[in-house]
């Protein structure tokens, strides 16, 4: 099975100068290689600076690596005549909801990208319909996006996104800006999209809890690779963790704490395996 | 709130005038224009007023609104006016008083110079009232692309227009945020004199246009992700279609226009 997306030994600056020599570059993302296949969920973790927004940003080639490659489907991001295949292929959605709507219309917010893909205008009409029933805001199609909560214009966003058709989304902290109800509404349209669309989906993230559905866990530190596996795996590393500036759940932590057996992430399994051991 | 305030002066309604294509509006507004410079006799201008007094009512605009849109150049009609009056010195004089020369002809022209005027305004409001500003831009942007030349220039200022429209209130908010926060650190934004006040703004809008620069750099990126790459090869959802009521408007403006050229040939010039 083909990769969707590759990243293969990356390494990007923001300095000016490359100067190796010197060897006082400051990689904003150094010797990053993992891959994303269809169907993945993977969740990125690190703090701020850690490198996960450089990430996000290659991924899609709004950024270029300085040394390495990152592949999408086979075409490198380095190809600028492909450009615009790769970000069919790789959907974007930021932090903040307003800054990346468009229109003043929703559904003419989500028909932006298939209208620059340059479709026929009944193919348009029908994946925007699509989009926004995906995200549960099809009754909102004739709304103004200023009039929409902050979870509601989130799911426009990536409506707008979807509308595309893109194998992989990726996810540059976009609950980050929301109420704990806004960040519900997107954690679930981003599930739903992940487990009855089967797009693969990169999350990143500074919230463990959004993490523990994800397949896959790469916490980001100093722009490197720090710890990669399950959720579970990379959250029994408790102190490691806490190292990078991080925390791990509660639940994972408490049953850490208490030796409970199983690879616990939410609440729910955590009262479970407290109930099991107190029944033995 | 002043988050509620309508941009443009679009007064939303479903009239015939408000269901015509925006970019039938568009043109019949210019030809409308124009034919009001074409009057020069009584009877052309009465059809023109009276052209116009149809499709006002046809809008079902209410007069009152319709009222408020002269009034901020009723300053600019008077001072026409009355420089008209003094200084046309043509036909049988009125009034010779000391410098003051009054003539039929220059009565005549102030009387033109108000009517036309104020057509013209209120003409070209009743399309911003009837059309809302993202239809106006989008049929400015739809009537040119016609053009192969003119495409890429055009679309450019529409999506400009566009993004414009779509970040007022984004940018009221913001504005109403920052002056809060201001406030809230001892800012005295109400009291003292006009050059007080203003000075008092500047640490409204520096924070303002510095936040409105990252939001354009990150639109700007959101846009390339979704494969933004100008006019070439862009296509609509939604294209506008000239319907049977774009027909009537036309058969309408092009009766008025004949008319007024009939009216201009069979009746003598006053003007």
């Amino acid at each position: 099975m083909e990769s969707i997306l590759k990243f293969d030994g990356v390494y990007f600056t923001y300095d000016d100068e490359v100067d190796e020599t010197q060897g006082n570059v400051h990689w904003a993302v150094s010797d990053l290689s993992f891959e994303v296949n269809p169907g993945d969920f993977i969740a990125v973790l690190g703090h701020n600076g850690s490198g996960k927004s450089t990430l996000a940003k290659l991924s899609n080639a709004i950024l270029i690596p300085d040394k390495g490659e990152v592949t999408v489907k086979g075409i490198s991001t380095k190809d600028e005549d492909r450009t615009l295949e790769i970000r069919q292929h790789v959907g974007m959605v930021f932090q903040n909801p307003d800054n990346q709507i468009v229109a003043t219309v929703v559904e003419e917010d989500v028909a932006f990208g298939p209208e620059n893909l340059g479709l026929p205008p009944e193919e348009i009409r029908r994946r925007v319909d699509e989009a926004l029933k995906a995200v549960g805001m099809y009754e909102f199609r004739e709304n103004e996006p200023h009039k929409l909560s902050g979870g509601q214009k989130q799911r426009v966003a990536i409506a707008g996104i979807i509308a595309m058709q893109p194998e992989c989304v990726v996810l540059d902290e976009s609950t980050a800006m929301l109420d704990p109800k806004g960040r519900r509404e997107v954690m679930d349209t981003v599930r739903k999209l992940h487990d009855e669309l089967g797009m693969a989906v990169v999350f990143i993230t500074h919230h463990m809890d959004e993490a523990a559905f994800a397949d896959k866990v790469l916490v980001m530190d100093k722009g490197k690779v720090f710890l990669t596996g399950t959720p579970y795996e990379v959250f029994r590393h408790v102190d490691e963790i806490r190292g990078v500036g991080l925390d791990v759940p509660q639940a994972t932590e408490l049953a850490l704490a208490l030796g409970l057996p199983g690879d616990i992430l939410t609440y729910g399994e955590c009262a479970d395996a407290i109930m099991h051991s107190l029944e033995n | 709130m002043l988050k509620d305030i309508t941009i443009g002066q679009f007064f939303p309604g479903n009239s015939v005038i408000h269901r015509m294509d925006p970019r039938m509006k568009l043109i019949l507004t210019i030809v409308y224009i124009v034919i009001i410079f074409l009057c020069k006799n009584f009877w052309s201008l009465g059809l023109v007023v009276l052209a116009l007094i149809i499709v006002v009512a046809l809008s079902k605009i209410p007069v009152k609104v319709i009222l408020k849109s002269i009034k901020p150049i009723a300053i600019i009609i008077t001072f026409t006016a009355v420089l008209n009056m003094f200084y046309v010195r043509t036909g049988d004089p009125l009034l010779d008083w000391k410098f003051i020369h009054i003539t039929t002809g220059g009565v005549i022209t102030a009387v033109f110079m108000i009517i036309r005027i104020c057509a013209l305004v209120v003409a070209s409001s009743l399309l911003t009232y009837t059309t809302s500003p993202t239809l106006i831009t989008d049929g400015i942007e739809q009537l040119f692309s016609k053009f192969k030349f003119m495409r890429n220039g055009v679309h450019t200022i529409a999506m400009m227009m566009t993004i414009a429209l779509r970040f007022i209130p984004t940018l009221i908010e913001e504005f109403e945020k920052i002056t809060n926060a201001q406030k809230a650190r001892g800012a005295d934004l109400e009291t003292g004199n006009l050059v007080q006040r203003a000075k008092a703004l500047i640490p409204v809008l520096v924070p303002l246009f510095i936040t409105s620069f990252r939001r354009a750099y990150e639109l700007a990126f959101a846009m390339e992700c979704r494969c933004y790459h100008g006019a070439e090869g862009r296509t609509r959802m939604k294209l506008m279609k000239y319907t049977k009521l774009d027909a009537f408007g036309f058969a309408f403006i092009a009766l008025a226009t004949g008319g007024v050229v009939a009216l201009n040939i069979f009746f003598q010039h006053v003007i």
